[in-house]
């Protein structure tokens, strides 16, 4: 497989950067060197000056990369055991939240964090009373979640996550053959979607709780922090915010302003700024 | 100015006991830090680290994303993720697809480490039940790294060790105590 050398990795992100506003740079190097690479080998562009090219002369293929620089989420309800916290801790608060209560799910998902929350609100009974907002960076991204299909390994293992979840229903439920396994679309009917071409711009606003998991570990730490201000300034106070189990706060300066929630998952409340 | 910065080791099936007698082997002021992938199940998040310090004198951490690498401690790549090396010393983790059917795949890990110390990293491949880690090692040796496999004759599963050594022209074929032997005289 191709291997790209800091070198012509720093010439992608130049030519990249004279495109798009994205802070390219400020990506954790391995990863956005990895997702690179597969671009161009997806794309039979053969080396770095292949991809320059190709973004230098087809203005839509900008969109195809920033859809394809997402990290694919490879399953559903991953880690159960955040899912049940958040049915424990964060449910009760939805159930007497009187206004519509306001989710994001932030950095570049792909929709299997949106789709599983939804169904675990649908079983609750709480989905209308739930504004959920996911942000895109492509037009590309917008469908494919808007027709969210799970290959037959995804689907094994969200059932596999699902199970362990411990709910008394069962995935496929929510899953209909149409030329592949896709997710009912009616489950995010109502979810908005929130176009961005940086990662800190365009937050929606007075926000109860932000699903941000597994999206700081492609950041670096300029870009962790930007992030972390951006979410910090959607969520209200008292708000919630979950990152990845293997994540943390510690290295950025916004992590103050968050507390732990008593659990053993990665569960954070907003505090006021003191 | 020591020769090396970082031992990493990859080890499946068979290499629970190999790699306790190692930690349990070696002194709590160990000068290099321990990097460990090791095929484990995804879904079981806790238990691995406490199984494994019950004999170590380092410490063993799961690291989270973009911590620190320090002399004297045992990392091991925490459960469903990728662990990689990145400049500047730290980790960073991924979650993007398997790679030769694992998460976290020795070779990703392999690969990173050998990028980033070049010359100075001792890698080790232990016994196990898939070809993870061949590929990573030989990128060790490409880089001048360091490559020691365990004798297959050892190992519970050797197909990880015989497929590295396939690929690679290593630098020892060691036994447990060899490796140990090895590693308190670096």
């Amino acid at each position: 497989m191709l291997e790209l050398g800091i070198i012509e990795t720093r010439d992608i992100i130049k030519a990249l950067e004279g495109i798009h506003p994205f802070e390219f740079r400020n990506l954790a190097l391995t990863s956005f060197k990895r997702q690179l690479e597969k671009i161009i080998t997806k794309h039979t562009l053969r080396n770095a000056q292949g991809l320059i090219d190709r973004l230098n002369t087809d203005a839509e293929f900008m969109n195809v990369f920033m859809h394809e620089l997402a990290v694919k989420e490879t399953e559903m309800f991953r880690d159960p055991s955040v899912w049940r916290d958040l049915q424990k801790n964060i449910f009760k608060d939805i159930k007497s939240s009187v206004t519509s209560y306001k989710v994001w799910f932030a950095g570049m998902p792909t929709g299997e964090e949106l789709y599983s929350f939804a169904i675990l609100l649908k079983e609750a009974g709480l989905l209308d009373k739930v504004q959920m907002y996911i942000s895109v960076f492509s037009d590309i991204s917008e469908e494919s979640i808007l027709n969210k299909y799970i290959d037959d390994k995804q689907h094994e293992l969200s059932v596999a996550n699902y199970d362990r979840v411990g709910t008394k229903s069962y995935l496929d439920k929510y899953i209909i053959q149409e030329s592949g396994k896709k997710i009912v679309p009616e489950l995010i009917k109502n979810v908005r979607f929130i176009k961005q071409n940086t990662i800190f711009e365009g937050a929606p606003s007075n926000i109860k709780l932000v699903f941000f998991r597994n999206q700081m570990i492609y950041h670096n730490q300029v870009l962790q922090d930007k992030a972390l201000n951006s979410v910090y300034e959607a969520i209200a106070i008292g708000g919630h915010l979950v990152i990845g189990v293997n994540e943390t706060l510690d290295h950025s300066s916004y992590g103050k302003y968050f507390i732990k929630k008593d659990t053993k998952e990665n569960i954070f409340r907003k505090k006021g700024r003191v | 100015m020591r020769k090396y910065k970082a031992v990493i080791i990859g080890g499946s099936a068979g290499s629970f006991q190999v790699i306790t007698k190692i930690l349990s082997s070696l002194p709590a002021n160990f000068p290099y830090p321990v990097i460990l992938c090791l095929h484990r199940l995804k879904h079981v998040r806790s238990g691995f680290v406490e199984a494994l310090s019950l004999k170590s004198k380092l410490p063993i951490v799961e690291p989270n994303d973009k911590d620190h690498i320090k002399p004297g401690k045992a990392y091991l790549a925490p459960a469903n993720y990728h662990l990689f090396i990145e400049l500047g010393n730290r980790f960073a983790l991924s979650t993007e697809d398997q790679v030769n059917h694992s998460r976290p795949s020795i070779d990703l890990s392999f690969f990173t480490a050998a990028n980033v110390y070049r010359e100075k990293l001792v890698g080790i491949i232990l016994s196990g039940a898939n070809k993870d880690g061949a590929a990573g090692l030989k990128k060790i040796k490409d880089k001048k790294g360091l490559c020691i496999v365990q004798d297959p004759n050892e190992c519970q599963v050797p197909t990880m060790t015989q497929a590295s050594l396939e690929l690679t022209e290593v630098d020892h074929t060691f036994s447990t105590t060899q490796i140990i032997n090895f590693l308190n005289k670096l």
